[in-house]
């Protein structure tokens, strides 16, 4: 039997839910009218993070340059610049499928804007977590050198 | 057609099994941010609010916590007076989102969908807002800074 190869990529996935319940989340007007708003605000903050990103990277390759304590910067430069990145990166992905989600009433676009928007949360949530067990090593560690 | 990866483009006004999965998730973490996000704001109005009555007890004159403190200093805990409220309401907007969506999507409920929705669209809003105010600050600052550097005119004796 040969085999389709221009059905499309997620075509095995339209089936799982493809009948309609009654009681199903209805994309009504009101819902797509705030999509719209989330995605002009969410490329903007993109753009703006990008924007960043590339000020953060001209700092990091002046860092070169500098003497003494400068790799150490350097490093939290490029960690910062790492993160910062990823942050916009997935924010603009899901402001551009939602957008495109908006413009066309397509569903598929608006589930990959919303595993985007996934990605965002978890990702921000990891960092939250490793930054508050950041603060509590150093805090710990300035109350055993004050005890010394 | 995304890129050279085909997807179906389909059009169809309910959500999809995969759809309230990813939303489950998002309102965990969105509501772990926030959660996390208010005991920090609450840290940082509970340390605020010690420096002032350090400042009120002090009390003014030689040697005492406020005739030490830096103008700067100053102007730091005024703008904080503003930023500590502002980004618990910012914040609110977000515990909010992650609250509805989570009743929405456990109990398919319509109106809790749109109202998660809406107070993710004002979670951005205000954060729009806030950034757009920043920016326009900034750029006034810096031109002042500008403007003071290069009227004031500095005598640099000349070494040769």
């Amino acid at each position: 039997m040969e085999e389709n190869f221009q059905q499309p990529i997620d075509a095995g996935l339209q089936g799982e839910s493809a009948a309609s319940d009654a009681n199903d989340l209805r994309f009504t007007p009101k819902v797509y009218r705030h999509w719209r708003e989330i995605s002009i605000w969410g490329i903007a903050f993109s753009v703006l993070s990008f924007l960043l990103c590339a000020l953060l990277l001209l700092v990091s390759i002046s860092a070169l340059w500098l003497e003494g304590d400068s790799k150490i910067f350097l490093l939290a430069f490029v960690a910062g610049l790492a993160i910062l990145f990823t942050f916009s990166w997935l924010l603009f992905n899901f402001s551009r499928h939602l957008r495109k989600a908006v413009l066309y009433q397509d569903v598929t676009a608006a589930h990959v804007g919303f595993v985007n928007l996934r990605r965002l949360f978890q990702f921000s949530g990891i960092l939250q977590i490793a930054a508050i067990i950041i603060y509590g090593i150093v805090l710990l560690g300035m109350v055993i050198l004050l005890d010394k | 057609m995304e890129g050279n990866i085909l997807y179906s483009s389909e059009k169809r006004d309910y959500a999809t099994l995969s759809m309230y999965q990813e939303w489950r998730t998002t309102a965990f973490w969105a509501k772990m941010i926030a959660v996390i996000t208010y005991v920090f704001l609450s840290l940082a109005a509970l340390a605020y609010l010690l420096i002032l009555i350090a400042l009120y007890f002090e009390g003014e004159g030689p040697g005492s916590l406020f005739d030490d403190l830096a103008v700067n200093s100053i102007v730091i805990y005024v703008i904080s007076t503003i930023q500590i409220p502002l980004y618990f309401i910012i914040n609110t907007f977000l515990f909010r989102f992650s609250k509805s969506l989570r009743t929405a999507v456990e109990g398919k409920d319509q109106e809790m969908f749109e109202n998660a929705w809406l107070n993710f669209r004002n979670y951005f809003r205000w954060l729009g807002i806030l950034a757009i105010i920043s920016i326009v600050l900034s750029a006034i600052i810096a031109s002042l800074l500008y403007y003071i550097i290069s009227t004031i005119k500095i005598d640099i004796p000349s070494i040769w």
